[in-house]
């Protein structure tokens, strides 16, 4: 058979998965994908000016100090280079495999099924290439470049430096890629079709936050590796994927740096020469452990990949209709059913919190925003964790604002992602039904809507900590943390939402200007959560914390006052409020 | 539960001089729609005369660049959600939220039209048990077939009891027991003094159902009578006949063996 057909439907299958999966219905395709990838490439370029300037700036560049240096570097674009290839993966989720849609369509042509599964296999190669390719542009090739540039290096050793990253990072986002393709292979072929359907969005969401949280801490932990995971003895170094690789590339040029000729101890200070000393034992310390770490790069790389294949074959190897989707236990719908209709009275605020309720854990949009945030969310627990100092169970001294910091840092991020969720909509064509039924007003709408956020980003992450809190602190301490936390909470929930004129998850999306908008969110965000955590631990110090709960209720009560007020005067809004044309923002037309 | 001391008294739908452009092209040109309590209006037209378009502008989903639509004498467009309250609207296209069930679905409309959760339960569970769906009223919409689909987007256009039905290719998807039992309930629903705009492709249910037929073709409204006066003036047996001699420019017969024999093209 020619391969014409497979190369269309690669084709097809890679457009199918930069719309459906990335792009909304209403955005300007070759505008948001431009967008992406030079978000990407800025990033890349950013991190590697920034981790260069240590090299640049260094008035006594050894080549030991730089062999060291370098691992900690390249385990970051390593680890980095992993991460985000799984996690545009696992952005893709529902479109790695050959999906209903195919099926219907492509099932009754006279195409073989194995050249549709290839095509569908090549479409997903070349999407996480792509990516994968806008990353790692600019830290394989600047990078090296910088990091070298005060070391007396010929031009065929600067070029391998720079092939070899590419290398590497390029085999270190295979790894991610085929990763995330063989767990969501062998989950599939162990619980088959059925099972698979309805436990894949729990499973995607739990990878996604695991992953991002990876990413995000990404900085934090490489600055161990070469002090901590690469000692001879160490587990860590086997256990951590991206050091694998970090061994391959250490294999592969490692001994251009290190076994470079160490400048005269003349001209070297002398705390450098002891600097340079003691990098050069750690690195040569290290180096036994390099070729075992880049073998096992090899093979499980080789693993992965196949494992990958295999299943990616087995598992689509007929083009099935998919199960029906499973409904809704009775039991489970009537009960949630009954008592929130006996806290929610107005039908209207019962429409907007169970649409609420359901859209947040059942859309895929908005399961993956609010995955996203609990990413952040976490990653700014362990930050704030990792700034304060370890407590000391029990008494008021030992609160430290680190740790009381995890619950508004959690929250806040929480907060965050529910407040841009309720800005996407539930599904662009369904609108209209939302269009003709709602009541002109949307402050009930919106109440219900804000109910179900409060429930699932105030109440349940302060229950779920509270334990924790118990476990560090006390049990008295804990309940005004939890106290604290609800009020707080419940006042951030009504200040985000004041001005909020829109019927949540029914209106037309419409991107913000994050270049203003990203900034100012990322500074409240430290400022208030600092802040929050700070006046906590004076308020549990001085024995006042339930006075602070209380005026945090006070807040939330005045917050909400002020909304009922502004909301008395209807503004009218559009529901399928377009975005302009980018040639008018531009100022173009 | 009937309808007739609400509708008993209204001047029903008046849309004048519709028009709909689009980039300067107007696709809908000087339409008069006119739905009167207790009458069923059937709109037809082929494939692009414009049918959609219309019955947006007359619910409101799409603002006309000319003319006026009234209900009950006052413009639509003066107080929408007022208007929306009275209008039951099944679109073309079953566009519905895929992660709800069908039960859940009509919850989300009933409530947003505010009504009592006894009440809504009640009239959920008898249409959906009517239209033969009570057994997956709990799955995903995602799993639903066409019909079935459009059985819960009739259901929804019902619930609230309304006085102006726009229903836009309802039968489509239908098996023939649900087609049936939508042409009584049409014509019941009419009888119970409802204004009907039926628009439809499928001439037997508009001859059956509707008192007047309305034509569009290329935009433009081509006829506008009784279907037995558009037979007689027309002088032919059928309205297929009639709709035939109205919009169908080339003779089907010599298109059929045309598109036969280009699909017979060999290299």
């Amino acid at each position: 058979m020619s391969s014409e057909p497979r190369r269309l439907l690669a084709a097809h299958f890679f457009r199918r998965l930069i719309d459906d999966d990335l792009i909304s219905p209403n955005a300007d395709r070759h505008e948001s994908l431009s967008m992406i990838c030079a978000m990407l490439v800025s990033l890349g370029l950013f991190v590697s000016v920034i981790i260069s300037t240590r090299y640049l700036f260094n008035p006594y560049l050894t080549p030991g100090i730089a062999s060291v240096s370098a691992l900690f570097d390249h385990f970051l674009f390593t680890a980095a280079a992993m991460s985000a290839t799984a996690l545009v993966t696992l952005l893709a989720w529902d479109g790695l495999a050959v999906d209903a849609r195919d099926a219907s369509v492509l099932g009754a042509m006279p195409i073989r099924t194995r050249t549709i599964v290839a095509a569908k296999f090549a479409a997903l190669v070349r999407f996480a290439a792509m990516f994968a390719v806008a990353l790692n542009l600019a830290p394989s090739v600047i990078a090296p470049a910088l990091m070298v540039s005060k070391l007396p290096l010929s031009l065929r050793q600067l070029i391998a430096l720079i092939l070899a990253q590419a290398l590497v990072v390029a085999l270190a986002s295979a790894f991610g890629f085929f990763a995330v393709l063989a767990v969501r292979g062998v989950l599939q072929a162990v619980l088959g079709r059925t099972l698979f359907t309805r436990i894949a969005p729990a499973v995607q969401a739990a990878l996604l936050v695991s992953v991002a949280s990876a990413f995000l801490l990404l900085p934090v932990v490489a600055s161990r590796v070469s002090r901590a995971w690469l000692e001879p003895q160490s587990r860590a170094a086997m256990m951590a994927p991206p050091l694998w690789f970090v061994g391959l590339q250490e294999v592969m040029v490692g001994d251009i740096l290190a076994d470079m000729p160490r400048p005269t101890g003349r001209r070297m200070p002398p705390r450098i020469a002891e600097a340079e000393a003691r990098a050069t034992t750690l690195y040569n310390r290290a180096r036994g452990l390099f070729p075992g770490l880049a073998l096992t790069a090899a093979i499980k790389l080789a693993s992965v990949t196949l494992l990958a294949i295999a299943l990616f074959a087995w598992n689509n190897r007929r083009m099935v209709a998919p199960p029906p989707a499973a409904a809704t236990a009775g039991w489970l719908r009537r009960g949630v059913g009954a008592a929130a209709r006996l806290v929610i009275r107005h039908p209207e605020t019962q429409a907007g919190f169970f649409f609420t309720l359901q859209a947040l854990l059942r859309s895929p949009q908005h399961r993956l925003t609010i995955a996203a945030s609990l990413a952040f969310g976490l990653t700014g627990s362990v930050f704030a964790v990792a700034v304060g100092s370890a407590p000391r169970r029990g008494g008021a001294d030992a609160l430290t604002a680190g740790v009381l910091a995890v619950q508004p840092v959690l929250l806040a991020a929480l907060l965050m992602g529910f407040r841009h969720a309720v800005r996407l909509p539930a599904e662009l064509a369904a609108n209209w039904a939302v269009q003709l039924a709602w009541a002109g007003d949307t402050r009930r709408h919106v109440a219900g809507a804000k109910a179900a956020g409060a429930l699932l980003f105030v109440a349940v992450p302060v229950l779920a900590l509270t334990p924790l809190y118990v476990l560090v602190f006390n049990r008295q301490d804990a309940v005004a943390i939890a106290l604290c936390g609800l009020a707080g909470g419940l006042a951030a929930l009504e200040g985000m939402f004041l001005g909020y004129r829109k019927m949540p998850f029914a209106c037309g999306y419409l991107p913000a200007n994050l270049k203003t908008l990203a900034p100012i969110a990322f500074v409240s965000f430290i400022f208030f959560t600092y802040q929050f955590a700070h006046r906590e631990r004076t308020a549990l110090q001085a024995g006042t914390a339930l006075t602070f709960a209380a005026g945090l209720a006070v807040v939330f009560l005045a917050l909400r006052a002020v909304d009922a007020v502004q909301r008395r005067t209807m503004r009218p809004f559009e529901f399928d409020e377009m975005p302009e044309p980018p040639t008018q923002r531009l100022g173009l037309s | 539960m009937t309808g007739g001391s609400r509708n008993g008294g209204g001047r029903g739908l008046e849309a004048r001089g519709l028009t709909k452009r689009y980039a300067s092209v107007a696709v809908v040109r000087a339409v008069d729609v006119v739905v009167r309590p207790g009458e069923v209006i059937g709109y037809l037209g082929p494939n692009g005369s414009g049918k959609t378009t219309t019955v947006r502008m007359v619910t409101g989903l799409t603002e006309p660049s000319e003319g006026t639509v009234l209900h009950d004498g006052r413009s639509i467009f003066g107080d929408l959600v007022a208007f929306r309250r009275r209008l039951g609207y099944v679109p073309e296209e079953a566009h519905l939220y895929p992660f709800l069930s069908g039960r859940e679905y009509l919850e989300l409309v009933g409530r947003l039209r505010e009504l009592p959760v006894a009440l809504l339960e009640r009239k959920i569970n008898s249409l959906l048990e009517l239209f033969g769906i009570l057994g997956a009223a709990d799955q995903p919409l995602s799993g639903y077939s066409k019909g079935m689909k459009q059985k819960v987007l009739i259901s929804a256009a019902l619930l609230h009891d309304p006085d102006l039905l726009i229903l836009d290719e309802p039968e489509s998807g239908l098996d023939v027991t649900a087609v049936l039992v939508l042409r009584s309930l049409i014509t019941e629903l009419a009888r119970r003094g409802k204004a009907i705009l039926y628009s439809s492709h499928i001439m037997e249910s508009i001859e059956r159902v509707c008192c007047r037929v309305m034509v569009l073709h290329r935009g433009e409204v081509v006829a506008d009578d009784s279907s037995s006066r558009l037979r007689t003036l027309m002088a032919r047996d059928s309205l297929e006949a009639v709709f035939a001699q109205l919009v169908v420019q080339d003779n089907p017969d010599r298109t059929a063996s045309d598109i036969a024999d280009v699909a017979a093209l060999r290299a």
